[in-house]
C-alpha cells in the first residue's frame, strides 16, 4: 500500500469513526439508554433522573424528549412498557392493573403513546389520580385499560396503537434518591384478552 | 499494523464525536422541558402555564397545574412564597440547558406558607450575617449553581374539581427579587 493511499485509508477510517460516533449519539437520544435503569414487571425505573447527578446518557434521552421528570424531592416515576409476560403493551389487548401500589402520598397513572404523548379518547380520561379510584370494602382496587369500555376503574385506550403507561408517585416513603425499588410493591401489568 | 492505525483512528473519531456531542447535545436541542417553559414566562415574575399546553408535552403529567418564574439574582436574592394547597405543592429549581438541581415540596411549609429564598452562595454568607441568633429561620435557603435559572411551582389535581382551587394558589403565589442594601431581609 502506498504512502497516500494509506493516509487516505486513515481518513476515511477517521471519518467513519465520526459518523459512527453521531450515529450512536443518535440512536442513544432516540431510544434512550441509560446504564442504571432497572427493570422489573414491565416497569422502568431511572434512578436520578430527577437530581444534578443524573447520568450524562439519561439526560440527553431527557433533554431529547422533553420530558419534565418529577425533581429528587418531589418523588419519582415509572414508566410501563410491557405486560407481566414482557410482551410490549399494545391497545390491540386489554390489561388489568392490580395492586400493590407503591406508597406514596398520592400517584396518577396515565396512559400514552410511546412518544410520551397523551392518547385523545372522546371521554377526555388519559389518566387516574390516587383520590379518583373507586375501592373495595377492603380497599384494593383494579384499573381497566382497554379501548372498549369496562366497568369499574376504566381508562380508555386508543385502538391499535403501541402504548406506555406512567406511574408517577409524589413523596414516596421510600427516598427519591433511591436507587433501587421492591418489585412486590409494584402493580401487576395483567394482560386479558387481545384482538386478533 | 496499517490495519491497525486504522481502528485506532476509526475508534478515536468515533469516541470522541460520541463523548462530545453527549454534553453539547443539552445545549444544542430546543426541545428539552426547562428551555421551553423557561420561555413561557418574563424575568422576574411568576406565570402560570397553559393546561392545553402541559397535555400536548410529551412525559408531563396532565394532573398538574404549573406556574413558571424566571429568575435573575443579579441584583440580588428571589424569594418564592406559594400558599399551601389541599393537595401536593412544589417548587423545584433548575437551570436552562442543565436541568434540575433542587426542590423542596409543601411538607417543609411552616405557618401555611412555602417560603423559599434562592440565592447565590455570597448571597446566603450575607442572609445568614444578617439572621437573628436567637431566632429559627423559618425559610428555605437553596444556594443556585448560576445567577439565572427558572423555578417550577406545581399543585397536583387530584380530581377535576381541585383544578381551581390549584389555579387559585397558584396565581396567589408570589416570585419577587429581594435587594440585600438594607439591613434586614424583607419578610412579608
Amino acid at each position: 500500500m502506498s504512502t497516500l493511499s494509506f493516509r487516505l485509508a486513515v481518513l476515511v477510517s477517521a471519518l467513519l469513526g465520526i459518523l459512527a460516533g453521531l450515529g450512536s449519539l443518535a440512536l442513544v437520544a432516540a431510544r434512550g439508554i441509560a446504564f442504571d435503569a432497572i427493570e422489573s414487571h414491565g416497569w422502568q425505573f431511572t434512578p436520578r433522573v430527577g437530581s444534578p447527578d443524573i447520568d450524562p446518557y439519561r439526560r440527553a434521552r431527557l433533554f431529547a424528549s422533553g420530558e419534565l421528570p418529577l425533581a429528587a424531592g418531589e418523588g419519582f416515576s415509572l414508566l410501563g412498557i410491557a405486560d407481566h409476560h414482557g410482551m410490549p403493551l399494545n391497545s390491540r389487548c386489554s390489561y388489568r392493573l392490580e395492586a400493590p401500589f407503591p406508597p406514596a402520598r398520592y400517584w396518577t397513572l396515565v396512559v400514552m403513546q410511546r412518544d410520551g404523548h397523551l392518547t385523545s379518547h372522546p371521554t377526555g380520561r388519559s389518566g387516574f389520580t390516587s383520590s379518583e379510584i373507586i375501592r373495595g370494602q377492603d380497599g384494593r382496587f383494579a384499573i381497566e385499560i382497554s379501548a372498549e369500555p369496562k366497568p369499574g376503574n376504566w381508562l380508555p385506550m386508543p385502538e391499535r396503537a403501541d402504548i406506555a403507561l406512567q406511574l408517577r408517585l409524589y413523596e414516596p416513603p421510600l427516598a427519591a434518591s433511591a436507587t433501587k425499588l421492591d418489585p412486590a410493591t409494584l402493580p401487576f401489568i395483567r394482560r386479558m384478552d387481545c384482538a386478533s | 499494523m496499517r490495519a491497525l492505525i486504522c481502528l485506532i483512528a476509526f475508534l478515536a473519531f468515533g469516541g470522541l464525536t460520541h463523548l462530545i456531542g453527549l454534553f453539547l447535545l443539552p445545549l444544542s436541542l430546543p426541545v428539552d422541558a426547562f428551555t421551553r417553559l423557561a420561555a413561557l414566562a418574563p424575568s422576574g415574575s411568576l406565570r402560570a402555564v397553559d393546561p392545553a399546553l402541559i397535555r400536548r408535552s410529551p412525559f408531563h403529567d396532565p394532573a398538574t397545574e404549573i406556574a413558571i418564574c424566571r429568575y435573575d439574582l443579579t441584583a440580588g436574592p428571589f424569594r418564592i412564597r406559594a400558599p399551601l394547597s389541599e393537595t401536593f405543592l412544589s417548587v423545584g429549581l433548575a437551570v436552562e440547558r442543565r436541568g434540575l438541581y433542587a426542590s423542596v415540596s409543601d411538607r417543609a411549609a411552616t405557618s401555611g406558607v412555602l417560603d423559599v429564598v434562592i440565592a447565590t452562595e455570597a448571597q446566603l454568607k450575607r442572609i445568614a450575617a444578617l439572621d437573628d441568633a436567637g431566632e429559627a429561620v423559618e425559610e428555605i435557603r437553596i444556594p443556585a449553581p448560576s445567577l439565572r435559572g427558572i423555578a417550577i411551582l406545581k399543585v397536583l389535581v387530584d380530581r377535576p374539581s381541585s383544578r381551581a382551587d390549584a389555579r387559585r394558589k397558584l396565581t396567589e403565589a408570589q416570585c419577587e427579587s429581594e435587594a440585600l442594601t438594607t439591613a434586614t431581609i424583607p419578610a412579608r
